[in-house]
């Protein structure tokens, strides 16, 4: 297998309180180029701050975060460091995630000139992944399959968006359109990884799909890697070709996505399967798992 | 946030009377006579049927067709007096509330944006000063400062900063946390591009109505400050010293009278337009 692009090492969160909380408890995965790994649990199991402490957004207690081979640093008062801007995230809340006063073209060209900043005028020399896009980008015979669009009017294209609609303000669009505008912004920087916190949670069923088709088909595209976040189990699976469940801080199940669906070990997944509503006219609620209930913390061996 | 908020002054209290189906004629009167004052504020002094310095006319005639407020103790038409008078008044008003917003602007973004003893030492500072009685606060320094307009302006300042350091930090802190921030620090953007492109231009709104319900209260406290003789200084038509050289004239009812109606519409059109405008631009604010 390919070298992992970001590697979360033994990464510990302790919110302060009393007694602090510990949101994050000694989490370790990968994620490998092209590949898109399904990060399911329920709310406060530490999906989110795993996000933010993948990003950098967040200073990690313990353990570290490897980004093609060197370590993330925490956000600091300066610009991030130059060559980070390869792991980008879409955040779940389709009412903030993009800037209300400013029309939607100049932040997708955010994206695009963080994309250059860290890629340069697109030289060869920075690794195999930019030497594949300079490839890319060589090839002007084949604009729409596959290659990196360039432009604002390009990815708005991409994300299945009108063109024309870059000089508008992001109040008028629907928070599917928005989730497409933030992705269109986070996929023009180029990144290497994709961090996909929630995005689709809010979105009404009906969206859902398209968003999470759109994201996860242009990141693969692209050669990224991607982290789907969700507590919605259904989704991911369509999507991910890797899994990790977490429970109270910790995974308590990692494995290829179709393995875990079919055969879950840990108590805690098989009562996140079976919680599964299915539409199969035999009107039967899903399982409903008492309050209270508490499943080992240890992770099921495969 | 809401502890940030300043406390909700009489006029807005007023305004929240103000059945809600009336509110916004109610705000377009407002917003027609503090318009007319400001244009009197610009051409008043060319417009006036005397100078307001010449002591030409009789002495302490009551309004007449030929004088309509009536003339003061030196013969001086009072009318030609209050409309010149626009201009000193709501001119230091906005100057006033341009400096505070800034400095509270910049204060409270300060403080917002370093966070940790940055955060702390200013907003004890701002508390130390909010904890004085504002008029009693001014007062002070302008006496200490010496009496003159320049010097009231800059009293005022001193105690009109604050409100808007605490809001403005407050907003600041809660934008630092939005999605879009952080997206923007996840491109790469410095703390100081964040702030220009995500942060500022999303705190100007509310910044601005707050500047507006205060420019009210701005032309009050000059006032207050010139009619204990600590701003304007005779013969300058500043509406403060007029009702304070009418106090020893109080058998005069016009000598106090215009003056006072022409603080009383300012104070009350600019505080009710900037109600009017607050809700307009945040219509949940109004109903908490």
């Amino acid at each position: 297998m390919s070298e992992p692009v970001l590697c979360a090492e033994d990464v510990v969160v302790d919110y302060p309180g009393h007694p602090p909380v510990r949101a994050v408890d000694h989490v370790s995965f990968e994620i490998h180029p092209g590949e898109v790994v399904g990060l399911v649990g329920e709310s406060g199991c530490g999906k989110s701050t795993m996000a933010r402490v993948l990003t950098g957004l967040l200073k990690p207690d313990g353990g570290r975060i490897v980004y093609r081979g060197r370590p993330v640093l925490p956000l600091g008062l300066g610009g991030r460091a130059k060559d980070s801007t390869g792991i980008q995230m879409v955040f779940q809340d389709p009412g903030s995630s993009l800037n209300p006063r400013r029309r939607i073209g100049p932040q997708i060209q955010d994206g695009l000139d963080a994309a250059r900043r860290r890629l340069g005028p697109l030289s060869a020399s920075d690794g195999p992944l930019a030497a594949e896009r300079v490839a890319d980008l060589a090839h002007p015979s084949r604009p729409d399959t596959g290659s990196r669009p360039t432009t604002v009017t390009q990815w708005l294209e991409r994300v299945g968006m009108d063109p024309k609609d870059a000089t508008r303000f992001p109040r008028s669009f629907s928070g599917g359109q928005r989730q497409r505008i933030a992705t269109a912004r986070a996929l023009a920087a180029a990144p290497d990884v994709l961090i996909g916190d929630e995005p689709i949670s809010s979105l009404d069923a009906s969206t859902q799909a398209l968003v999470a088709y759109v994201m996860s088909s242009l990141t693969v595209a692209q050669g990224a890697g991607m982290l789907f976040i969700s507590h919605d189990l259904s989704v991911v699976r369509l999507i991910a070709d890797t899994l990790l469940v977490m429970y109270q801080g910790r995974v308590v199940e990692r494995g290829p996505a179709d393995e875990i669906w079919a055969d879950p070990r840990h108590p805690y997944t098989q009562a996140l399967l079976r919680a599964i509503p299915t539409p199969d006219g035999a009107r039967r609620l899903p399982a409903v798992t008492p309050p209270g209930t508490t499943y080992p913390r240890e992770e099921a061996q495969r | 946030m809401d502890a940030a908020r300043p406390k909700r002054r009489l006029l807005s209290r007023v305004w929240r009377k103000i059945p809600p189906e009336i509110r916004m004629p109610v705000g377009a009167v407002a917003f027609v006579i503090a318009l007319a004052w400001v244009v009197l504020c610009v051409v008043g002094p060319s417009i006036v049927p005397y100078d307001p310095l010449a002591q030409t006319l009789p002495r302490f005639s009551p309004p007449s067709s030929t004088s309509w407020f009536g003339t003061d103790e030196l013969g001086r038409d009072l009318f030609s007096r209050v409309i010149a008078g626009a201009r000193i008044t709501i001119s230091l008003a906005l100057l006033l509330v341009t400096a505070s917003m800034l400095v509270g602007s910049i204060i409270g973004v300060v403080a917002g944006f370093f966070g940790r003893w940055v955060d702390e030492v200013l907003m004890r500072v701002t508390d130390v000063v909010l904890a004085f009685p504002t008029v009693i606060l001014a007062m002070v320094t302008a006496a200490a400062l010496g009496a003159s307009l320049f010097n009231a302006v800059l009293a005022a300042l001193i105690v009109s900063w604050p409100p808007y350091a605490r809001v403005v930090r407050s907003l600041v802190l809660s934008l630092r946390e939005a999605d879009f921030v952080s997206s923007g620090r996840l491109l790469g953007f410095s703390a100081v591009r964040s702030m220009r492109v995500d942060v500022l231009p999303n705190i100007a709104g509310p910044t601005l109505v707050m500047a507006s319900l205060d420019i009210g209260n701005a032309a009050l406290l000059l006032s207050g400050l010139s009619f204990l003789g600590l701003g304007a200084k005779p013969p300058t038509p500043e509406w403060g010293s007029m009702i304070s050289a009418a106090v020893v004239n109080f058998d005069k009812w016009w000598l106090g009278l215009f003056p006072g109606l022409a603080i009383l519409t300012v104070v009350i059109s600019f505080n009710f337009l900037g109600d009017a405008l607050r809700d307009a631009f945040d219509p949940e604010a109004g109903r908490v």
